[in-house]
């Protein structure tokens, strides 16, 4: 799993040196990390539904932090994505997009709040 | 309308994946409910196994010894009143006395120690039933000369089953104990209740008793404890009620199935 983490983010460090354009929001990047988070978060289910153990998972900060982390990735991998040929095409398509990227940000503070209150 | 469409769109993907959180949460409850389930029927099952192993190896140390009382020691003795009994007759009143008095221990010793391994002996109680042992078991302490046992059977009498019965006789042999060393009472009272559906079992003495609340369920006594396992593994219910008024009681309710 460490080599796992170590891998994707030397991935991501080189796609921010030689891939990303320096002058514009380095969506390409973000994408890629979102998306590296959803796989991680998507395992740490699988995992846990694998191998139960006696503490419940629903009471724990762990899985509501990685709730909140799927939810905020996997949504906004998509604007991260798109970011840079919506707000080419329109600055209403940004305000939309950034509206949407602020929910979601909500939605997972919201998660980070009920993890916290879990130990 | 584009922009309408877009909205939808992430508004529908947000709903997915908040439904993949709570599809989560069900389905991780639904198998953690099921994996304690598990967990917990395993250690009871294995809870038992030991028990029963426990029971098992007990009845063979004690069987062990019954017969070596029985066939050694008991044999030994008889001898030895054999050859009491070969003495010459002397005109010596003191020898007399003397040899008559030792006649006397030699034959309590041996009745004793006959007592001592039927009770010892489980294949024995189980000859015997539940009733005749108990009744057995409370001649022996009645003999010691020190206690005022009483036995009372109501109902009709039915067999429980040789495992059943050798395990509550071995409870009421650790119950008596207690009863004689904690308990500073002359009167130890048992009541057997025969009942279609249910069979119970009581041990009373008049002791001083104990603060069951002061002393608390955590400092039960290994013994009490070795009492509780034993009644549950024959799926019975164990009660204990104690006071420095009363006395303590020891009541076992069993559920029955009339075996015949």
């Amino acid at each position: 799993m460490l080599a796992a983490y170590a891998v994707s983010s030397i991935i991501i460090l080189l796609i921010m040196i030689l891939l990303e354009d320096t002058s514009f929001f380095n969506g390409l990047s973000y994408t890629f990390t979102g998306f590296t988070i959803c796989v991680f978060c998507v395992i740490f289910y699988l995992r846990s539904l694998a191998n139960l153990d006696e503490e419940n998972l629903i009471k724990t900060c762990r899985f509501w932090a990685v709730s909140a982390f799927i939810i905020y990735y996997s949504i906004s991998f998509f604007i991260f994505m798109y970011y840079k040929i919506f707000t080419k095409l329109s600055m209403e398509n940004f305000q939309v997009l950034w509206g949407i990227h602020n929910f979601v940000l909500f939605l997972s503070c919201f998660l980070l709040i009920i993890a916290s209150k879990h130990r | 309308m584009e922009k309408v469409i877009q909205v939808i769109i992430v508004t529908l993907f947000i709903f997915l994946m908040i439904s993949f959180v709570i599809l989560f949460i069900i389905l991780y409850q639904k198998r953690h409910t099921n994996y304690l389930k598990e967990k917990q029927l395993l250690q009871s099952k294995f809870q038992q196994e030991i028990l029963q192993a426990q029971v098992e190896i007990q009845e063979q140390t004690l069987k062990k010894i019954s017969q070596e009382i029985h066939d050694n020691i008991g044999q030994v003795l008889s001898l030895a009143k054999l050859n009491l009994n070969t003495f010459p007759p002397t005109d010596d009143e003191n020898i007399r006395n003397k040899l008559e008095h030792t006649r006397q221990l030699v034959s309590k010793a041996i009745v004793d120690l006959r007592d001592l391994s039927r009770s010892m002996h489980g294949d024995r109680i189980a000859e015997m039933g539940l009733k005749n042992a108990i009744e057995n078991e409370l001649d022996i302490i009645k003999n010691t000369g020190q206690y005022e046992t009483t036995l009372t059977v109501t109902g009709e009498y039915y067999k429980l089953g040789q495992q059943k019965e050798m395990l509550l006789f071995r409870i009421l042999q650790e119950a008596l104990n207690n009863s004689i060393k904690h308990a500073k009472t002359k009167n130890i009272a048992v009541q057997l209740n025969y009942a279609p559906s249910k069979f119970s079992l009581s041990i009373r003495d008049e002791g001083p008793g104990f603060d069951l609340q002061a002393a608390g369920l955590s400092t039960m006594g290994l013994g009490l404890k070795n009492m509780q396992n034993r009644v549950a593994m024959i799926g019975g219910l164990f009660s204990l009620n104690s006071s420095r008024e009363l006395g303590t009681t020891i009541s076992i309710d069993l559920p029955t199935t009339i075996t015949g």
